[in-house]
């Protein structure tokens, strides 16, 4: 039988400075990575040239990995991300030093789960690859 | 006795993934039965098939959640048996 390929929706919390921390996604499926890179295009030329989407272009991976996180606003409420509008929103309201920071845990996180795919990838490989020659007893 | 709760917005999730926007729903809480009807604003067929899902009907300070132990659709109508509400 072969293997499940659909991406199972699992999360992972990493944690942020000042006791903060963010949900993400552990990998994206086809469709949304997909639409990952979909965002980052601002228009399509009739000659084959893009033009990228400046305000999304450093988030699109964060925007594609964030589901949930601990940042509040003046109040102590929970800022709500449960839609793409409203990350989009959210992210923009924080300060630079903030997303430069969920940048970078984003990036350590796709880094981390790209190595351990390939360790995967490696251990199955050796598992179940049949040898290309075979001996037999006569 | 019984309790109904209504509501105009929910969604029915497959962990962070929408499978259905649900609109119009009702939930009817008896006993230890709690059931849900709503009707189907939009939906991903594939999402809906999946285990488990959740029924999320927000509320002015959040939401509430509550796990979907068996669940049929019908000519845009949804109806649900619910497990406990869950924190």
């Amino acid at each position: 039988m072969g293997r499940c390929r659909t991406v199972k929706p699992e999360t992972i919390q990493i944690p942020i400075s000042d006791g903060d921390y963010i949900v993400v996604k552990k990998r994206l499926n086809y469709g949304e990575s997909t639409k990952a890179k979909a965002t980052i295009v601002k228009d399509f030329h009739a000659d084959g040239r893009v033009t990228p989407d400046f305000e999304v272009v450093e988030i699109a991976q964060v925007l594609a990995y964030l589901v949930e996180w601990s940042l509040v606003d003046e109040h102590g409420q929970q800022i709500p991300i449960d839609t793409h509008q409203k990350r989009l929103a959210a992210i923009n309201a924080q300060d630079t030093a903030t997303i430069r920071e969920l940048i970078d845990a984003v990036d350590a996180h796709v880094k981390a789960m790209d190595e351990e795919r390939a360790a995967e990838k490696n251990v199955t490989a050796g598992e179940t690859a049949s040898p290309a020659t075979s001996l037999s007893v006569v | 006795m019984n309790l109904t709760i209504t509501g105009v917005e929910g969604q029915i999730r497959w962990a962070y993934h929408s499978a259905a926007v649900l609109r119009a729903w009702t939930v009817v809480s008896s006993d230890a039965t709690r059931t849900l009807t709503a009707s189907i604003v939009s939906q991903d067929t594939f999402r809906v098939s999946q285990r488990p899902l959740v029924f999320v009907a927000p509320h002015a300070k959040g939401s509430w959640t509550w796990p979907i132990e068996e669940l049929q659709i019908q000519d845009g109508v949804l109806s649900a048996r619910l497990g406990p509400q869950k924190e």
